[in-house]
C-alpha cells in the first residue's frame, strides 16, 4: 500500500489547518467570480469552499493521495452541497476540518468504471460548524487501475 | 403560495487567467485548468476547463442578485457538463415557493447554469432565509 493511504479511508479526517478570510482575499474571489465588489458586508459565500481549500492542511492532491490517487487521475464534481449554519464573517480565524464520507466503485456503460468519492470539508469557529461542503466526485480509473 | 421572482448573472467569457487564479487560491494542480493541451489529452476539448468552484460561484452571485438582504442556507447541485475557457455562461436563480415562519421567510429556489448555445452545466436547488421584517422584493413575491 502506498504511504498515506488507509485501507479503509471512510471516516478517515484530513489534515486540519486554519483560514482567515481577509477583505482583500474576498475582492480576488469576487474579481474571479465576476461579484460585485461594492458595498460588501460579508465575505462571498463561495468562500465556504475556498476557505477550506485555502486553509486544510492539504491540497487537492493530498485529498486524492488518502485514497491512493491524484489529481491526474482526471476527477470530475458530480455534485455539491453547501450547508450554511451561520454567515461567514471578515478576519475571523476558522479551523479547517475535512473527513472522507465515502469511495464507492461503479461501472458505467459509456465511461467504463470509477470511483463516487464523498467527503467533506467545513469550516469551524468557536467549536461550532459553520459551513459545510459535501463534494461527491467521479474518479475516472484506467484499466489497469486496481478497484 | 407560489412566486414567480428570477434572478439571473451572465458572465459573456469565461476567463483562464481567473481560471488559473482560482487554482492558486484553492490549490488545485489539475492541469485542465491551466494548460488547454492537457484538457484536449483528457478528451475535454480544446479550451481549459472552468473549475466547478467558478459555476458554484456564478450560481451563488444569481442568489445574491435575487435575495440581496437574505442569507443562503443550503445550496445542492448537480454537475452536467465542463464550462470551457470562452464559454458564455447565464446563472438563473428561481424561487419555486415561500415558507413563512416566525422568524423568517424562506426562500425555496431552483438554481440552474447554462452554457450559451450549448448545454445545462449546473442545475439545484438552493434555500435562502430573508429576516422576518424584510422588505426586499423577493420576501414579497407571490
Amino acid at each position: 500500500m502506498t504511504a498515506g493511504v488507509v485501507a479503509e479511508p471512510v471516516g478517515t479526517t484530513l489534515p486540519p489547518g486554519k483560514v482567515v478570510i481577509t477583505r482583500w482575499e474576498d475582492g480576488i474571489l469576487r474579481g474571479v467570480t465576476g461579484a460585485p465588489e461594492r458595498g460588501v458586508q460579508e465575505p462571498h459565500p463561495l468562500w465556504a469552499l475556498s476557505g477550506a481549500l485555502h486553509g486544510l492542511g492539504t491540497d487537492i492532491d493530498g485529498i486524492l493521495g488518502a485514497i491512493g490517487t491524484t489529481a491526474a487521475c482526471g476527477p470530475m464534481v458530480a455534485n455539491c452541497q453547501i450547508t450554511y449554519a451561520e454567515p461567514l464573517r471578515f478576519d475571523v480565524e476558522y479551523d479547517v476540518t475535512g473527513e472522507i464520507l465515502g469511495l464507492e466503485p461503479k461501472v458505467g456503460r459509456r465511461t467504463g468504471p470509477f470511483d463516487l468519492f464523498t467527503f467533506a470539508l467545513r469550516l469551524n469557529t468557536e467549536g461550532r460548524v459553520a459551513t459545510q461542503v459535501t463534494f461527491v466526485w467521479v474518479l475516472p480509473k484506467r484499466s489497469g487501475d486496481a478497484s | 403560495m407560489p412566486a414567480e421572482e428570477r434572478s439571473e448573472f451572465r458572465i459573456a467569457s469565461v476567463s483562464a487567467q481567473a481560471m488559473a487564479t482560482l487554482a492558486v487560491l484553492h490549490r488545485d494542480p489539475n492541469a485542465i485548468h491551466l494548460d488547454a493541451a492537457a484538457a484536449a489529452a483528457a478528451g475535454l476539448g480544446d479550451r481549459v476547463v472552468n473549475p466547478g468552484a467558478a459555476n458554484l460561484g456564478y450560481v451563488l452571485n444569481a442568489l445574491a442578485i435575487l435575495a440581496p438582504t437574505g442569507r443562503i442556507e443550503q445550496l445542492d447541485v448537480a454537475f452536467r457538463t465542463n464550462v470551457l475557457a470562452e464559454d458564455e455562461v447565464i446563472a438563473t436563480a428561481a424561487v419555486e415557493h415561500l415558507d413563512l415562519t416566525e422568524d423568517a421567510t424562506r426562500l425555496y429556489c431552483r438554481v440552474t447554469l447554462d452554457v450559451a448555445s450549448r448545454a445545462r452545466a449546473l442545475e439545484g436547488t438552493a434555500t435562502i432565509a430573508m429576516p422576518a421584517a424584510s422588505q426586499s422584493g423577493a420576501a414579497q413575491a407571490g
